[in-house]
């Protein structure tokens, strides 16, 4: 679990999903209630292009504490050689990049630095999950 | 291919089998030329087509079942590290490598990116071999190292977005969604909370995400692979161009400073669609060059070939012509082969490859009376990939 603090009287809380390589990406994002089962949100989608995978997080800021952010992945890689391929999320309050206390300066990928970043080698004709919880807290 | 050609193929190849039949017994002038064709000039034909996916193994001259490939450049330098003793590098025994640069790398470009620039494709296909041998008769060791690339292939599933959205996409987008709801239904089945789900052993977690996987009722890579196949099937003849080239170097001992080179080798495969929305014809034109050292002299072998071919993936005829100049210490052959065939996939990997054409001696040794001939043969071809 990945924790990610922000400032509760904020602006809003926004989520971005990339994907890095050449393989199809798959995902379901969900926003966890706190210490419960229930959905605040729930989008999916892909990596066809990356213009639309980017959501904002309910408002007001102050309800989304002790929510859990799950990015929920598969990666394909149908070729016959194994593929290396990136999930990078991007958490954004504003225009500024929040990073986890796990990882307090980010990762740079590409010039951009994200807040969580998984990495995975998939063995040709093969689907990996990526599956990364992040709790936000204020 | 329809049923009309094929039937027309078949007829032809009964009608040409008893010409197979009485070239192979009719007289030793013959006979000696089909062996002969076989040995030096099919062969040949073939191989110049196929540009090796290792192609260090094919300079040494062996293709080893254990390849180390590296999946991080930590492991790379780690595995070249340990060649090193006293101060001198050591050339490793019977040592086989290879790397794809591009997994290597940390991927710092999206799909859309591959997608849209030809360097990134280039790179991710890019290919690098080396190998060893040790001959413990004679005490020579043998070093080659090999690249292979890519320059254009138009047959790529990955920048085809229509066949991705509906072939791949759509299937995954399904598969992931089902998969996830299923995973949410056995946690609640369980009483986990995500943070307690979360908080599991990786064992654990996959039994959780194997039950649920089960509940989701296809699968997504055999579902992707059959789509891929039927892909290639029609795509069978998209243009591509290929290149490898490799270097064998040898060593009285295992010394790398004693080491001196014996031979370069380089191909090029270049894959033509006739045109846009064609389905049935490839233009092929191959090149194979080595540069062999022979008594402290170098000597060049040539080939150059173009074939075209008709049909479907799986069922194929064609017309040939290959030109090849062989020089060498002991003699110098020039000749010029052109030949009518058909390509026949009968099991997997299993062909039949029938051909009849003509060769020309145009220098050299050989005789002016192996002009003609006739031949049939059953290969596995070698692993020339158009995708």
């Amino acid at each position: 679990m990945y924790h990610v603090k922000f400032d509760p009287n904020g602006q809003l809380i926004k989520i971005q999903i990339d994907y890095f390589g050449t393989l199809t990406a798959s995902y379901v994002y969900t926003l966890w209630e706190k210490n419960s089962n229930a959905k605040a949100d729930e989008k999916s989608g892909n990596n066809q292009n990356s213009q639309d995978d980017k959501y904002e997080l309910p408002s007001p800021v102050q309800q989304n504490a002790e929510r859990i952010i799950e990015v929920f992945s598969t990666l394909t890689n149908p070729d016959v050689t194994d593929s290396r391929e990136i999930v990078a999320i991007k958490i954004l309050q504003g225009n500024t990049t929040l990073f986890s206390e796990e990882d307090p300066t980010g990762v740079q990928i590409a010039g951009e630095n994200f807040s969580v970043v998984e990495e995975k080698i998939v063995q040709a004709g093969t689907t990996e999950l990526s599956d990364p919880f992040i709790k936000l807290i204020v | 291919m329809n049923t009309k050609y094929s039937k027309k193929i078949i007829l032809i190849l009964v009608i040409a089998l008893p010409l197979f039949t009485l070239a192979q017994d009719d007289n030793d002038l013959k006979s000696f030329y089909i062996k002969k064709a076989k040995e030096s000039t099919v062969e040949q034909i073939r191989l110049d087509f196929s540009v090796p996916d290792i192609p260090a193994f094919k300079a040494l001259g062996n293709d080893p079942s254990n390849i180390l490939r590296p999946s991080s450049a930590k492991d790379l330098a780690f595995m070249i590290g340990s060649f090193r003793s006293s101060g001198n590098f050591l050339i490793p025994k019977n040592f086989s490598l290879e790397i794809a640069p591009g997994l290597l790398l940390k991927p710092w470009y999206r799909l859309e990116d591959y997608q849209q620039k030809a360097g990134i494709r280039f790179l991710t296909k890019l290919r690098i071999s080396a190998g060893s041998d040790a001959n413990d008769a004679t005490g020579i060791n043998s070093l080659a190292a090999g690249i292979r690339m890519t320059f254009l292939d138009k047959g790529d599933f990955r920048k085809d977005t229509t066949f991705l959205k509906t072939e791949i996409f759509d299937k995954q987008d399904k598969y992931t969604n089902a998969w996830k709801k299923y995973r949410d239904e056995i946690m609640v089945e369980r009483g986990l909370t995500p943070s307690q789900y979360d908080a599991l052993s990786q064992a654990n977690k996959d039994d959780i995400l194997n039950e649920a996987k089960e509940k989701v009722g296809f699968d997504l890579d055999l579902d992707i692979a059959n789509a891929l196949k039927e892909y290639k099937k029609t795509h069978w003849n998209e243009s591509r161009i290929d290149f490898a080239y490799a270097i064998l170097s040898k060593s009285p001992d295992s010394l790398l400073a004693k080491i001196k080179t014996e031979k370069h080798s380089f191909w090029l495969a270049i894959a033509l669609k006739p045109w846009r929305n064609n389905t049935w014809g490839q233009f092929l034109f191959g090149i194979n060059n080595n540069v062999v050292k022979n008594n402290d002299k170098f000597y060049n072998e040539f080939s150059g070939n173009f074939r075209f071919y008709v049909g479907a993936n799986r069922v194929k005829g064609f017309l040939e012509a290959q030109y090849q100049n062989l020089d060498n210490s002991a003699k110098r052959k020039e000749t010029l082969y052109s030949q009518i065939g058909i390509e026949v996939a009968i099991y997997k990997s299993i062909w039949i490859h029938f051909g009849t054409g003509v060769l020309n001696a145009l220098n050299g040794s050989a005789k002016s009376e192996l002009q003609s001939n006739l031949n049939l043969y059953l290969s596995f071809p070698e692993n020339f990939k158009l995708f």
